[in-house]
């Protein structure tokens, strides 16, 4: 599979640089717009993947996405340690996908939609990209919320271990253990031959 | 082996084209309910209370000032007014003035020593 770009990097780049999440938070308080927009681009994989392991599926976890920036802008004022701004909008994040997964369960909704990529330029390739996410988003089901969090942060939003132990409220060996069991299941879901062929690219 | 990152990158929603739309229009929303929220207007009104005290500040210094100076102008314009008579305004010595005023005739001497002082004056 064509891997367009890595993407992982989500932290504040080199000091004088990019500027820091406190900064961002501190000018997006004053009305800039350009700085909150630093901010979403910055953090949506993290709110993502958060949202993600919650509600299960794409469209949902975008919307989750879309209100905690909106909740957290509203809001700016009670993130009382701007640095760790990610902390503060995963607590967003996970309350609102919450409040979402027990109303879909009051709707009697699946959590499991069949999920359409496009890229907008190449049938054949969202096709696969398609397949592939319906194939992560089943195997991803089979896993604990805690499970799909962490796996979903560490190995999609490339956070550390005593980042994720922050966040979810856990230690940072927790975190590894939970990593471990998740790996574990959900190569028993994808098989080898999946994950064989995507694991490498 | 499970060690080795799965790779997930198919969900990574920042891969997807339409990931800067989303973006942009997540920061729109956010700073428009910023904007909105009750909190903004508590602001504006923080802003205006701010300017409030130094203004009042002013305000009571210019009436310290003010009153004392505004005391004494308007006992100034109580005090009755002194006008000089016409007569001395036209050059006429009080003397001869108050001769004239007078019932009984005046002497020749009275009447030289009236015209004199106001001469000399």
């Amino acid at each position: 599979m064509a891997v367009i770009k890595d993407g992982m990097s989500n932290a504040p780049g080199p000091v004088g640089l990019e500027p820091t999440d406190a900064r961002l938070v501190a000018d997006s308080r004053d009305g800039n717009a350009a700085a909150f927009d630093t901010l979403v681009r910055r953090h949506y994989r993290t709110a993502f993947s958060i949202a993600l392991a919650h509600t299960g599926n794409r469209a949902d976890a975008e919307d989750v996405c879309h209100d905690a920036f909106v909740r957290a802008a509203e809001r700016l004022e009670e993130c009382r340690q701007p640095d760790r701004f990610a902390h503060w909008l995963c607590i967003i994040t996970r309350n609102l996908a919450h409040n979402a997964v027990a109303k879909k369960r009051v709707r009697r909704a699946s959590s499991l939609e069949h999920d359409t990529a496009s890229s907008g330029d190449d049938p054949a390739r969202d096709a696969e990209l398609g397949d592939l996410r319906d194939q992560l988003t089943r195997a991803l089901a089979q896993l604990s919320p805690v499970q799909r969090e962490v796996v979903l942060l560490h190995d999609l939003d490339g956070r550390t271990h005593d980042d994720i132990a922050a966040m979810i409220g856990t230690s940072s060996g927790m975190s590894r253990q939970h990593l471990f069991k998740a790996r574990k299941r959900l190569r028993t879901a994808l098989g080898e031959r999946s994950f064989e062929e995507h694991s490498h690219e | 082996m499970n060690d080795e990152r799965i790779d997930l990158s198919p969900l990574d929603p920042t891969r997807e084209p339409r990931f800067d739309g989303i973006a942009a229009g997540i920061a729109r929303d956010a700073m428009a309910a910023r904007a909105d929220r009750p909190g903004a207007r508590a602001d504006i009104l923080g802003v205006i209370s701010g300017w409030m005290r130094p203004a009042l500040l002013a305000a009571g210094l210019i009436l310290a000032i003010a009153i004392p100076a505004l005391a004494r102008l308007r006992a100034s314009s109580l005090a009755p007014a002194q006008y000089a008579p016409a007569t001395e305004v036209m050059g006429i010595p009080r003397e001869l003035t108050d001769l004239l005023h007078s019932s009984r005739t005046p002497s020749l001497a009275e009447l030289h020593d009236a015209l004199t002082t106001g001469v000399e004056r």
